[in-house]
């Protein structure tokens, strides 16, 4: 089951890295660290296309631990040429317990705006296990 | 040992071969609608449903539709992206979806609302300088920002942005990029001589049917099909009006974004209001 997430994972990332070289802007932001002892990974990708963007949000950890998931996380498009937030939207978090992997994406249709828009997602993630309880925060950034 | 290391070899294999394998996919299909079809694939199974009345429509595609788009937008620019002056524009903005923008005095920002811009084009036609002022008819600003130098300050949200550069002002608000993008999916766009108070009009109109409907962030129920309306005027290439109307699955539908350009002008100097905000965030 562990090993079928992770090829998930995979297959995910190779689709949004192929589909970024070719029709959209895409980034990733990554922060690698460990919590009682376990490598774990803090992860936000943002893909921009034609009618919306979408931001995927991932936690994973070596081995199963107590909790892993986000404790918020904030999407917003700013459009700089009227220099104001257009939308905006914050999740108060979600995890799961036991396990080595959590995921959640959302999709956003643009607000049009008169220049470039910056799309941002970002927020802190949540681990723990055994006594040690990290947040580690991630943001991404995508102008078009 | 010696079995990790094959097992970590047929691991290596496994991926490499995996990437290969997708990137040939996507070359040769570039919706890959078998990985996320919710999210990308668009279906052109169904003509978009215009006004019955429009009897002159014809098809176009996204490309010969964008050319027309592009050279209507050139002669409007020409008339009024002037450098060295001011461009005064409003528009109305409307919209049935929460935007979920709270504001600092903890209300919310109303889905429609007005949009005044002061912009200063320099000798590029980029803008150097603006004042944009979100707010209602009654002058209630919901959001003011100021760009001065290369600085962008948010006076609501005393926010600021650093390092923005000069910019093209999109005078059609993302709609040519839009059509552009959806090249690739061929989806056909039908076009509309008509006239609206004594004015000769172009309606640009298509709608992008999702294969699988798609689950907005901003909406319950899950949607099937993007309408998307673009007017501008023949005489003066200005593109005047632009709706997006979002169908849900249950065949409801919500109207996403709406504007109205309700004014543009061209001005060799910016009011002494706008000119003292731009003076004072320095």
């Amino acid at each position: 089951m562990k090993k079928l997430k992770y090829i998930s994972y995979i297959i995910i990332m190779v689709v949004l890295l192929t589909v970024s070289a070719q029709t959209a802007l895409a980034a990733s932001s990554t922060w690698n660290g460990t919590v009682g002892g376990v490598s774990v990974t803090a992860q936000k990708t943002l893909l921009t296309g034609a009618n919306g963007w979408t931001t995927y949000l991932y936690s994973r950890a070596d081995q199963n631990i107590n909790i892993i998931g986000y404790t918020y996380w904030t999407l917003e498009q700013y459009c700089i040429s009227s220099g104001s937030t257009v939308y905006w939207k914050n999740y108060s978090g979600d995890y799961d317990t036991n396990d080595s992997y959590y995921s959640t994406s959302a999709y956003i249709s643009y607000r049009t705006c008169s220049g470039q828009s910056r799309y941002k997602s970002h927020g802190n993630h949540d681990f723990a296990y055994g006594s040690q309880h990290k947040y580690p925060y991630v943001k991404v950034t995508v102008t078009r | 040992m010696y079995k990790s290391k094959q097992k970590w070899l047929i691991e290596i294999i496994f991926l490499i071969a995996l990437v290969i394998i997708s990137t040939g996919v996507f070359v040769s299909h570039p919706t890959f609608a078998s990985i996320y079809p919710q999210l990308f694939s668009r279906s052109n199974q169904n003509e978009p449903k215009l006004d019955p009345t429009s009897f002159s429509a014809e098809d176009l595609s996204t490309n010969e539709a964008s050319e027309m788009v592009q050279n209507s937008l050139k002669q409007w620019e020409e008339k009024i992206l002037k450098g060295g002056n001011w461009v005064h524009l409003l528009y109305q903005i409307n919209s049935e979806i929460d935007n979920r923008v709270i504001l600092p005095d903890g209300k919310s920002m109303p889905s429609s609302y007005l949009e005044e811009g002061w912009y200063f084009i320099n000798e590029n036609g980029l803008v150097e300088k603006n004042l944009v002022t979100l707010k209602d008819e009654f002058e209630t600003i919901y959001q003011q920002s100021a760009l001065s130098g290369s600085t962008e300050y948010n006076l609501t949200f005393e926010d600021k942005l650093d390092d923005v550069e000069p910019y093209k002002l999109k005078l059609d608000r993302g709609f040519t990029q839009y059509l552009m993008e959806i090249d690739a999916l061929h989806i056909p766009v039908k076009y509309i001589d008509t006239t609206n108070n004594n004015k000769s009009i172009k309606e640009f109109s298509f709608e992008e049917i999702y294969e699988t409907p798609i689950q907005e962030n901003q909406i319950a129920k899950p949607i099937q099909s993007a309408v998307v309306v673009g007017l501008f005027d023949i005489e003066t290439g200005q593109m005047m009006m632009y709706r997006k109307l979002l169908k849900c699955v249950t065949g409801e539908q919500m109207l996403f974004e709406e504007w109205h350009l309700l004014l543009a002008e061209t001005l060799p100097d910016a009011p002494t209001s706008v000119l003292d905000v731009l003076e004072n965030v320095k």
